[in-house]
This record gives C-alpha cells, sequence and structure tokens, in this order.
C-alpha cells in the first residue's frame, strides 16, 4: 500500500447544501503524492467542508475527488469507508477520542473492526507512535490528559493504521503555543518520514508556513495558491 | 410428525426448547452483527460516560419487567399455596349448601354458619367400608385470632403427617396447636366464644391446655388450636359424642344419639376409584353434599380465568407499551453519542460496526434491565408471599418459573429486535455536521 501513488486531483468540485444551495466549488486542484498542502481562510469559507468532500464524507457533491485512480464521488458509501479505513487517517480540532479508553486503545481503535490480519500491525504500530510522541501508555483514561497529549494521541490514531493520507481540520487551534508547535514537528516528521500526503485545514500561520502549499478558500471558492 | 414429536417430550423439554425459541433471534442478532468485530471496549466506554442516564434506564426497564414476572409468579405462587393447603382433604362432606362456602370453611379455616350433619349420618360415612379416616369438625371457639377446630386424633396425626413436638390429645381439655400459633406446650387458656372482633371472652369457663404442636403445613391450621371434638362439644354445654358408660370417651366411635352434630366431616377414601364412589354416594339431595376441595379449587381457578385470560392481555399489552418506551428511551440514548459514531464512520468504520456498536449497547441495557427485573420480580414475590402467608396462613412461596423465563426472554427479544431500529436510524445521520457538533 505504501508504494501506491496517490496524487489528489480535483475536477469541477461542488459540494450543495441545503435547496441544492453550492457551498464550495472547487474547479480544479492539484496536490502530488506526498505534498504538504494547507487550507486557510476566514471562518465559513468551506475550508472543513473540503476536508470533509476529500474524505468522502459529504453526500451531495457533484465533480471528481481523484486519489490515485480512485474517484470518491463515484463511490457507495461502503467503499468510501473501506478507502477513509485504509488510506486516511483523519485528525480533528477537538480531538474527538473516547474518553473512558486509555491512550493505546484511542490510538489503535481501528483494531475494533479492522480485519483481523492487520489488528497486530495497527496496535503495534499505535504504541511505537505514542513512544515517539512522548506519550505513556499506561492504563489511565485519556480523559485526564492535557489538550496537548489528547491531541498526540488523536495523531497516533490517524497515523496506526499506516495511511497515505493524512487529512487534519484546526489540528493545533485547541492548543497553546508550545503545544501547537511541539505538534505542528510532530505531524511534519510523521508525515516526511513515511512519505504520506498531508493536507491541514488551519488558521495557523506557523503551521501553514511548514506546508508545501497553502490555498486559500473565500465564500466557498478557491481564491488563491501559495508555493510555500 | 411434528406435533408428535411435540407431545411426547417432557414439559420440561417443551419448555426448555420454548425458551431457546425465544432467545434464538437475540443469539442470531448478537452473532450476526457483531461477527468480526470487537464493539465491546466501545460499548464499556459509552455504558461507563453515560452511566447515570444508562442505570436509570436499566433500573425503569427492570421494575416494568420485575412487575410483569412479580405478578405472574405471585398468582402461580397463590395457586399453588391454596391447592397444597387443600391436598390433605381428600373429600369433605356437609349438609347441602355452597361448595365454595364449606370447602373456604372446612379447609381454609372460614368462620360461617353452616348447618350440621347428626350422628346416623356421621356414622354412616364413618362405617362406610371405602371410608380410611373420617374426622368431624367443630367450630365455634377462638384463642386470641387462632380459631379452635374440634376433631380427632386421627385427623391431627393425618394433617400434620404424624410430625407433634410434645404429644397428641388425650382429654376433650388438651390441645395440640399449629405451628404459627403463639403458644408454648404446657401454656393453658379459656378459649373465647366465637372469633374476631365478635368473640366474647368470659363466655366459658373450661381452660385448655397445649400439650403438643404440629409440624408447619403451609395451611390455615397453622394458625388452628386443635382439640378433641368432644371437647368443643362439652364446652358448649352439648353432648360428647359417646353414651355414658361406654368405653370410647375420646375419638371414634361416636354414639348417633349423642352426637351433637358437625358441619364438616373429612374424609380420606382408600383409593381414587373409591373417592369417587363416595361423592357420588354422599351426594344426596336435601341431605348431605360431597366434594373434592381440589375439584372446587379448579372451578374456582376456571371461572376467575376469564379475568386471568384479560389479565395476561393487559400484561401484554403493558409489556408492548413498555417495548414501545424502551425503544423511544433508546432513540434518545442514542443520541447521546451520535458524535461519537460520526467520528467512527469519518475513521472508515464500516456500518455493520456502527451497527454492532449500538445493538450491543442496546441489548446490553435490555439484557441487564430484564435480568435485574427478575430480580425484583424474586424478590417483590417474595416479600408478597410473606404478606399473604401471614395474612391468610396460606404458604405462597416464591419462585421464578418457565413462564416468567418465557415472558423474561420474550421481552428481551422483542425488544432487542426492536432496538434494531436505533441502530439503523443512526447509519441514516449525516456524518459531517455530528463531527462538527
Amino acid at each position: 500500500m505504501a508504494n501506491e501513488i496517490f496524487d489528489l486531483r480535483v475536477r469541477n468540485l461542488e459540494v450543495l447544501g441545503t435547496r441544492d444551495r453550492s457551498i464550495l466549488s472547487v474547479p480544479r486542484l492539484e496536490a502530488p503524492a506526498g505534498c504538504a498542502l494547507g487550507i486557510h481562510g476566514p471562518s465559513g469559507a468551506g475550508k472543513s467542508t473540503l476536508l470533509f468532500a476529500l474524505a468522502g464524507l459529504l453526500g451531495q457533491t457533484k465533480g471528481q475527488v481523484l486519489w490515485g485512480p480512485t474517484d470518491l464521488n463515484r463511490q457507495s458509501e461502503r467503499q468510501r469507508s473501506r478507502f477513509r479505513a485504509a488510506n486516511i487517517g483523519m485528525i480533528f480540532q477537538d480531538f474527538l477520542l473516547f474518553d473512558e479508553l486509555g491512550p493505546v486503545d484511542n490510538a489503535a481503535l481501528q483494531t475494533l473492526f479492522a480485519p483481523h490480519a492487520r489488528r497486530p500491525g495497527i496496535r503495534r504500530m499505535a504504541r511505537d507512535l505514542l513512544t515517539s510522541l512522548g506519550i505513556e501508555q499506561d492504563s489511565r483514561s485519556v480523559a485526564s490528559f492535557s489538550g496537548g497529549e489528547r491531541q498526540r494521541v488523536a495523531v497516533a490514531r490517524a497515523l496506526a493504521h499506516d495511511p497515505m493520507i493524512v487529512l487534519a481540520d484546526e489540528p493545533t487551534a485547541s492548543l497553546h503555543r508550545a503545544a501547537a508547535d511541539a505538534l505542528t514537528d510532530d505531524l511534519i516528521s510523521r508525515v516526511e518520514d513515511r512519505g504520506c500526503s498531508l493536507i491541514v485545514v488551519s488558521h495557523d500561520d506557523r503551521l501553514l508556513d511548514r506546508m508545501d502549499r497553502v490555498i486559500s478558500l473565500e465564500h466557498g471558492t478557491v481564491t488563491g495558491g501559495i508555493a510555500a | 410428525m411434528w406435533q408428535n414429536f411435540w407431545q411426547e417430550l417432557s414439559t420440561n423439554a417443551q419448555n426448555a426448547l420454548m425458551a431457546a425459541g425465544l432467545v434464538l433471534p437475540v443469539l442470531l442478532c448478537w452473532v450476526l452483527v457483531r461477527r468480526g468485530f470487537r464493539p465491546a471496549p466501545l460499548v464499556r466506554a459509552i455504558l461507563w460516560r453515560y452511566r447515570w442516564a444508562n442505570a436509570m434506564f436499566t433500573l425503569l426497564i427492570a421494575i416494568s419487567v420485575g412487575m410483569g414476572l412479580g405478578l405472574i409468579a405471585q398468582e402461580r405462587g397463590l395457586r399453588k399455596g391454596m391447592a397444597q393447603a387443600a391436598d390433605k382433604f381428600d373429600i369433605v362432606i356437609t349438609a347441602p349448601g355452597s361448595e365454595l362456602t364449606m370447602m373456604l370453611a372446612s379447609v381454609f379455616l372460614r368462620a360461617t354458619d353452616t348447618p350440621l350433619l347428626d350422628g346416623p349420618t356421621y356414622n354412616e360415612i364413618a362405617n362406610h367400608p371405602r371410608v380410611e379416616l373420617a374426622a368431624p369438625l367443630a367450630f365455634g371457639d377462638s384463642v386470641g385470632e387462632a380459631p379452635v377446630v374440634g376433631t380427632t386424633a386421627s385427623f391431627v396425626t393425618h394433617l400434620s403427617d404424624g410430625r407433634i413436638e410434645g404429644r397428641m390429645f388425650a382429654t376433650p381439655y388438651e390441645a395440640v396447636i399449629g405451628a404459627a400459633v403463639p403458644m408454648q406446650i404446657g401454656d393453658s387458656t379459656i378459649p373465647a366464644h366465637g372469633r374476631g372482633a365478635a368473640a366474647i371472652a368470659d363466655a366459658h369457663a373450661d381452660e385448655i391446655t397445649v400439650v403438643g404442636r404440629m409440624a408447619r403445613t403451609g395451611s390455615p391450621w397453622d394458625n388452628a388450636v386443635l382439640t378433641p371434638v368432644e371437647g368443643v362439644w362439652l364446652v358448649h354445654g352439648l353432648a360428647d359424642g359417646h353414651a355414658p358408660g361406654s368405653e370410647a370417651t375420646l375419638g371414634e366411635p361416636f354414639d348417633a344419639e349423642y352426637f351433637p352434630g358437625t358441619p364438616a366431616v373429612i374424609v380420606r377414601a382408600g383409593s381414587l376409584a373409591a373417592a369417587y364412589a363416595l361423592r357420588s354416594e354422599f351426594t344426596r339431595e336435601a341431605e348431605t353434599m360431597a366434594f373434592f376441595p381440589g375439584a372446587v379449587l379448579a372451578n374456582l381457578y376456571r371461572v376467575m380465568g376469564d379475568v386471568r385470560q384479560a389479565m395476561s392481555i393487559m400484561a401484554t399489552v403493558t409489556q408492548a407499551l413498555v417495548a414501545a418506551s424502551v425503544l423511544l428511551g433508546l432513540f434518545i440514548l442514542v443520541r447521546l453519542f451520535q458524535r461519537q459514531m460520526a467520528l467512527l464512520r469519518a475513521l472508515g468504520a464500516p456500518g455493520r460496526f456502527i451497527f454492532a456498536v449500538i445493538w450491543s449497547y442496546c441489548a446490553t441495557l435490555l439484557v441487564a434491565g430484564a435480568a435485574l427485573g427478575a430480580v425484583l420480580g424474586l424478590g417483590a414475590t417474595w416479600v408478597l408471599g410473606r404478606i399473604v402467608t401471614a395474612r391468610t396462613d396460606i404458604l405462597v412461596e416464591a419462585s421464578l418459573g418457565w413462564t416468567e423465563l418465557h415472558l423474561g426472554l420474550g421481552f428481551v427479544t422483542l425488544a432487542s429486535l426492536l432496538s434494531l431500529l436505533p441502530a439503523w436510524a443512526q447509519l441514516r445521520q449525516p456524518v459531517v455536521s455530528h463531527l462538527r457538533g
């Protein structure tokens, strides 16, 4: 899987809201595999919507979202779920951890539904990632973790199944500066080590500065692209 | 063929198969929905996160299930207790009247005014070749709450299966008491005339002394003071049933001419056929009435069967309403963790896994509620049984049987199948809006 190419090509993507109103329109967007792409723009511009569309999480979409040869918009719900489970790791602004579980169980969440053969590998990877991210693997639930620790567990969860695509929605927004910088370092180095594509929605300039490319969104359309 | 197979099975086997049939859909769901997945850690996490709501919901299920099971178990326990109480009374022969009234008077010792059988009739019964035991009864007095019942030593032995602490009465003024009578061997008392609030304490002068105590029979006789029938007759100024100068002064045989009368004769026949023959022979218009207390109880249950059926329908409707409420409750509870489910879907969890988590969560609450309900039902039955026993002296024992198990399993199965709906509905929820919270 790590050898597969996941170039991103978006063609005439249109996300429809209520009454078929267009809430996002991206005529063309490309990012080669292994690229770190930042998306910024004001609140309500459609950044997260674009991220969710790239993950195949939105129902009412037109156009193409191609990851290599796979057009997510032409796939069934089940196929998109499989694609996400195999190839995409997602990180959310407010972590979305299961507070009652420990760090390993959260990071290895995929073992609950992944095929049996993959489970030991995912769990091993989760443990390795947590160790390298400086998270203690005790039996404490993550409810007692700090924001930075929680976001690192979320990063471990996003990477534990060795995805080739990492999508992050405001990953540093809930963190103070030092924790945000540490997380940015961790995220960038993990992604570079594995050669993953990284797409980050963020308002954090320091994080965006570390991206290969940054695009701007405003009122649901791409208004600018900056080569990093 | 299937009907023959079913008929040839023992009752226990039939009940076990029915229970298996009831639980099978849930087991199939359990296997099919969860196959290949490991939802337990998330189910535990959700159960713990919303523990108070879950506990309250489980308790509500438990109370509704417990009430249903408890009522059925209590009704069966009461029926069984009454049947056991009447077990020692093969045939009762009385003057014509209401079988139910006479059964309540003679078997369950409910106070009532009844006409008497005379001496020749008693002797005809007692001397009948098919009769193994015939005992006259005499009522009218009491010691505190306990009725004084005059009878014969052989009937007391029959009633207690010979399990008597102390000894049998040997004079008209000695008594053997039931297990629940608050007196001790050696105590003496003067019985009051009549029973309850109408009893007259100083009507009699003759004292009776307790010489023995019967083992518990599980019947109202546990709260009775049993004296020789001669004693009851004598304290009321009547003949004692024996001719003056006769050798027999206590118990059988009685002299018809000196027999004051008895409201009921308890008869034990040598065989079932003999019992039927006796019932037929002593069912005489305007003279005697013979009946099997067990048959009277069966008739009573039959008459009450319609009420019971109506209660069963009401119980079923109630359970269905409870199941509907449970379903509604589950829909509401599932909304509490929609965001976590959206997260799982965003991470690529298959729909069936989401389904497995939600259904397992619902099934856990239902099974826990039903199991707790069974315990509550058993506890309620035990408490109610003790109250009924204390008030009636009919031993009502708490036990959950096949009927309750079937009802409980039926509820769990129905509610579990219904809880597929909230699981299915969750899959229709939009992922992104819940991810955004």
